[in-house]
């Protein structure tokens, strides 16, 4: 089953990739591993996933402004995510981050799009189109 | 005109004329802009380090967020209610407004009616470790929620942080020192000798005034080293590889230095560190 969303976009691009999902935001800079993009936070609900190739849905960053660094040092060492996925209005940290990596990045999805979401299920991000997609293999 | 002046500090208010109230600003570093648009009543969002790197080649910055009046006022007032004493009090504090509330502006209402530097700039550091809010206030209108921050909850706080219980090293400056709290330090170790190796970190123009004051002199003199132009949270010389575990009095320095730098720390108020480590 596939169900589209509007969303608004903040940096072009099309990602696909698996949902990565979590209410928790993130500070890139103390609990990210840039080499294989792990969550190393054992207080964080992504404790132990990695961001490469999914498609992170959450709620935004927290702390440092070094986190846009590490969100380029994630793309240069090829484990970033394939798209972002804001729950909140997009923050800075991750907008001027994803811009310079050419990650796709959008906020501000269709109520209710979220909740319909769970991780794992295939998420399109195509932020040129303003859309996003999940399809649902369990259907 | 164009021009950079290479600081290499987090605490640019502590440096440069500050402008006048009211005039926007682009910061990056996290402390510098919560305790701008808090203290100095400049306006900035918290930039990252590329989005202000464009502002200073466009000299122009988003006008959203902090930027617009409507979000300088805190929908959510937190107040302790307990007596708070050291800078590491309003660390603690900080840290749990930071990471409780989500808006972009926070009321404190810590019964103080002027906070010193030294205190903000804590309240500032840890506000902007744990969360994404960029600027507190002391109002506190009737509209306002109000949230008790208790013993307990910032015990928890500290008991999270606190991951060892003493350290190899002292490290002081997240973010660096200025002039009051050198002085303060110096006043701290008069006569006395540094038990354990310590390092500070402070901006260079800060060091070259306290040169001029003396205060440079007594510090190392009583056995402190100076680390200028760096950071204590993300130095290359504090490494799992030399220590196992460092003392501060930052919680911004503890949160890093346990989560990036993964070593333990021992939290304490500076007084406390230096009747502890020095005799």
């Amino acid at each position: 089953m596939k169900t589209c969303f509007k969303c608004r976009k903040i940096v072009g691009g099309y990602g696909i990739g698996n949902a990565l999902l979590t209410e928790e935001r993130i500070n890139f800079l103390s609990m990210l591993d840039t080499e294989k993009g792990l969550i190393e936070d054992p207080h964080h609900q992504l404790f132990g996933s990695s961001v490469k190739g999914a498609v992170l849905v959450f709620p935004g960053a927290i702390g440092s402004s070094v986190g846009a660094y590490v969100i380029y040092s994630l793309k240069v060492n090829g484990a970033a995510p394939a798209a972002i996925i804001s729950t909140n209005k997009a923050d800075i940290t991750t907008a001027s981050g994803c811009a310079i990596s050419n990650i796709p990045l959008v906020d501000k999805l269709d109520t209710g799009s979220i909740l319909a979401m769970r991780s794992g299920m295939e998420v399109k991000v195509d932020a040129d189109s303003k859309i996003v997609c999940v399809t649902n293999r369990t259907f | 005109m164009l021009g950079t002046t290479t600081s290499f500090t987090c605490v640019p208010y502590e440096i440069f004329d500050i402008p006048e109230k009211g005039t926007a600003v682009s910061f990056a570093e996290s402390n510098a802009a919560v305790f701008s648009n808090s203290i100095l009543g400049l306006l900035t969002n918290r930039e990252s380090a590329l989005s202000a790197l464009a502002s200073s080649i466009t000299g122009k910055s988003p006008y959203s967020n902090l930027l617009m009046d409507k979000f300088r006022h805190a929908k959510v007032t937190v107040k302790p209610d307990y007596e708070l004493a050291t800078e590491l009090d309003y660390g603690l504090l900080g840290y749990f407004a930071g990471n409780t509330v989500r808006d972009n502006c926070i009321g404190i209402n810590a019964g103080e009616e002027k906070l010193d530097t030294i205190k903000a700039k804590a309240l500032s550091a840890a506000i902007g470790t744990s969360g994404s809010c960029g600027m507190f206030t002391k109002e506190e209108g009737t509209k306002q929620e109000v949230i008790s921050c208790g013993k307990e909850e910032v015990f928890t706080i500290k008991d999270e942080l606190n991951t060892a219980e003493d350290g190899d090293l002292i490290a002081l400056g997240s973010p660096q020192l200025g002039l009051n709290e050198l002085r303060l330090l110096a006043a701290l170790i008069e006569g006395k000798r540094l038990k354990k190796r310590c390092i500070i970190f402070c901006a260079r123009a800060i060091h070259t005034q306290a040169e001029h004051l003396g205060l440079i002199d007594r510090i190392e003199h009583a056995g402190g080293e100076f680390m200028c132009d760096s950071c204590t949270c993300l130095t290359p010389l504090i490494t799992q590889a030399d220590f196992d575990s460092v003392i501060t009095n930052s919680v911004k320095a503890a949160y890093y230095l346990n989560h990036s730098n993964r070593i333990g720390v021992c939290l304490k108020d500076l007084k406390t560190i230096m009747k502890e480590c020095a005799d």
